[in-house]
């Protein structure tokens, strides 16, 4: 064994320029598609993450039907023993009440539809951290009677902080919804959609205002982890009555981004599928050479007594050990690269940032440094040095001593 | 007693327009401690011969007894591994594995045999230094000359302690001194350790040196004599 390691290792540099050439192929197809597939398994966590917790949570619990029509007459309330024993639950972080509808905001110069968002200050911030997002004035607690308004809209109604919106819709079974609300905070949301017309109130002054008689619109779980959800959505599933009530995952909720993500993704592993093609060539055409230029001293190897099987196993290890440097050194240089902007993500600036805004994205990109990323792009290697290591063996195996030993 | 018996062995190559009966008929027989030489000109089958001698090719018609195997009846891996154990072979050139050193190509053969590593290391030094080259164990192939090469084929011949070596021209490409000393180490080593070698050429030097001549032409025996020395 130790002199079919020896034999192979040596081998390998008799032609240094074409392994430099096979192992740096191998290790660039590994750094760009490690690099790629960072980014783009880190923009659709974050992507993820951002729907997720800033607007749909993991599971909501709505009435049946709400989904399909967000309607304020599609309002509901629970058992508040059964909120409590779901909110027990180690992998539930918070259950949040919100009742959302749709209203004109006013601020007397101009006015714009918005999505009023009635909810619990604290638990809220909880998942979405709006507190964070808080760019002026103060953040409203649970008592409060005013608002948050997101800063496109602000700027839109052209209001600042203790300037006062009038907000009309229709509530609870017909009810007339009309309030003045003064603003104590405006919020910088995450997703420009939400940023350009949302506006937040305690959901006491909420259920007030749209006359709910005390029903919301949903209850939002927030999760430790994403891994759970489909988990809890099964609880929370056995938990509810389907008559009255509607339970969804967060996939649903957001199936557009889903959707998006898997066309987007489809994209890059076609991209890298490319690139694995021709470093595949790449790497036929050094076994070929390699094979193809030692049929003699194969033929005295096997002639003087050494089994083909093992003849062949020193070729396997010649490929192994070039497909593992290149692995290795491609790891090598993208992995420091890849940490660095995990910390620090691309944030994108100039003209880009206004078209993806248009749509709907973050403009940032953050690094995933899912091992999962180099444990994929290692073992499509593999397959492609598997498949090539094909043809010696099967060259070696039914080799004809006598054709090399005359050549 | 013969350790090698040859019988109406024949090789016909159908590859050609007209098949070539490369080995036609030939019978024959080796004893231990031989030292023979099949001669005759280029293309009379010489070559043919000795690797069905040595089981690297398989005849048309006839067999090839070693000490009792008919090594045609043997599974390939089986005459594999008969090779390795029975037969030593020194081919015309590029007969060492490129990227071991002297040293190594003789252990080649025995750690294939799964030998004792001291067994090795000390039955390498002692054939090398028997072949002349106890000072150049660790140089590889292409750090030797021609001669020196074919030396290292001989030791490594002999390192799996076969019944016989057999060797294809080993000299044909070799100076005259080469070709001499060679030669006499050949010629101790049946000497003194009754190794037998049976060789292939048309070098009348490797042929002056034969105890016995057997003449081949058309794959057909047309002499074998034996020279007393
Ligand atoms: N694979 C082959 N196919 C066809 N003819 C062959 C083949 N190998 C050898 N021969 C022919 O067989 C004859 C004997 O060749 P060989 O044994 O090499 O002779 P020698 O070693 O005496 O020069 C020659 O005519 C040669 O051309
Ligand atoms: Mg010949």
């Amino acid at each position: 064994m130790n002199t079919i390691l020896k034999i192979a290792w040596r081998n390998i540099w008799r032609n240094k320029r074409r392994t430099f050439i096979t192992i740096a192929s191998i290790m660039f197809a590994l750094f760009f598609s490690t690099i790629m597939r960072g980014f783009q398994l880190g923009s659709y966590a974050n992507m993820k993450r951002n729907a997720v917790e800033a607007y749909s949570g993991y599971v909501q619990i709505h009435k049946k039907g709400y989904w399909d029509d967000k309607n304020i007459n599609n309002i509901f309330s629970i058992d508040e023993k059964l909120v409590s024993k779901l909110e027990n639950d180690s992998r539930v972080k918070v259950i949040i009440p919100r009742i959302e509808s749709f209203a004109l905001a006013s601020s007397g110069e101009s006015s714009k539809g918005v999505l009023v968002m009635g909810v619990s200050p604290d638990k809220e911030d909880k998942m979405t951290q709006i507190k964070s997002y808080l760019e002026e004035g103060e953040f409203i607690s649970e008592n409060d009677k005013s608002i948050l308004v997101a800063q496109d809209l602000a700027k839109f109604l052209k209001v600042g902080v203790n300037d006062s919106l009038v907000l009309f819709s229709s509530g609870y079974h017909g009810a007339t919804a009309a309030g003045l609300y003064a603003i104590k905070g405006i919020v910088k949301l995450p997703t420009p959609e939400m940023n350009r017309g949302t506006i937040y109130l305690p959901i006491e002054e909420a259920k007030s205002f749209l006359s709910t008689e005390g029903k919301m619109s949903a209850l939002v779980f927030d999760l430790h982890d994403l891994e759970d959800a489909d988990g809890v959505l099964e609880t929370v599933s056995a938990n509810i009555d389907h008559e009255k009530y509607e339970v969804l995952g967060w996939k649903l909720m957001n199936k557009e981004l889903i959707q998006m993500i898997e066309s987007d993704n489809a994209g890059g592993i076609v991209m890298i599928s490319i690139l694995y093609l021709v470093i595949a060539f790449g790497i036929f055409g050094t076994v070929l050479m390699m094979t193809n230029e030692r049929t003699r001293e194969f033929s005295v190897m096997v002639s003087l007594g050494m089994q083909k099987t093992k003849l062949a196993m020193v070729v396997l290890l010649e490929l192994f050990f070039m497909t593992l440097l290149g692995v290795v050194a491609g790891i090598a240089i993208s992995l420091p690269i890849m940490i660095y902007y995990y910390y620090n993500p691309i944030v994108f600036t100039g003209e880009s940032v206004e078209a993806m805004k248009e749509f709907n994205f973050e403009p940032i990109m953050p690094m995933s440094l899912d091992p999962q990323i180099f444990l994929t792009q290692a073992i499509a290697i593999s397959i492609i040095s598997l498949i090539a290591m094909s043809y010696p063996t099967i060259k070696i195996m039914t080799m004809n001593v006598i054709n090399g030993l005359r050549s | 007693m013969s350790i090698i018996k040859v019988k109406n062995l024949t090789k016909t190559y159908h590859d050609t327009e007209v098949p070539v009966h490369a080995v036609n008929g030939v019978n024959l027989e080796f004893k231990k401690g031989e030292f023979s030489a099949i001669v005759g000109p280029s293309g009379s089958g010489k070559t043919t011969l000795l690797n069905m001698i040595g089981g690297l090719e398989h005849p048309s018609s006839g067999m090839v007894e070693v000490n009792g195997t008919d090594m045609f009846e043997l599974s390939s891996s089986a005459l594999i591994e008969f090779r390795l154990m029975n037969i030593g072979f020194v081919f015309q050139a590029y007969n060492l594995i490129p990227v071991l050193t002297a040293k190594e190509n003789v252990e080649f053969i025995m750690q294939l045999q799964n030998k004792d590593k001291k067994q090795m290391n000390e039955r390498t030094i002692s054939l090398l230094e028997s072949v002349g080259l106890g000072d150049r164990l660790n140089s590889r192939p292409n750090q030797l000359s021609g001669g020196q090469q074919q030396r290292v084929a001989v030791a490594r011949a002999l390192a799996s302690k076969p019944m016989f070596v057999l060797a294809d021209e080993p000299t044909a490409n070799l100076d005259s001194k080469a070709t001499m000393q060679l030669l006499e180490i050949m010629e101790v080593l049946n000497r003194e350790e009754n190794i037998t070698f049976i060789f292939a050429t048309h070098d009348q030097r490797v042929v002056d040196k034969a105890h016995r001549v057997i003449t081949i032409d058309d794959g057909k025996i047309i002499s074998d004599e034996s020279v007393s020395k």
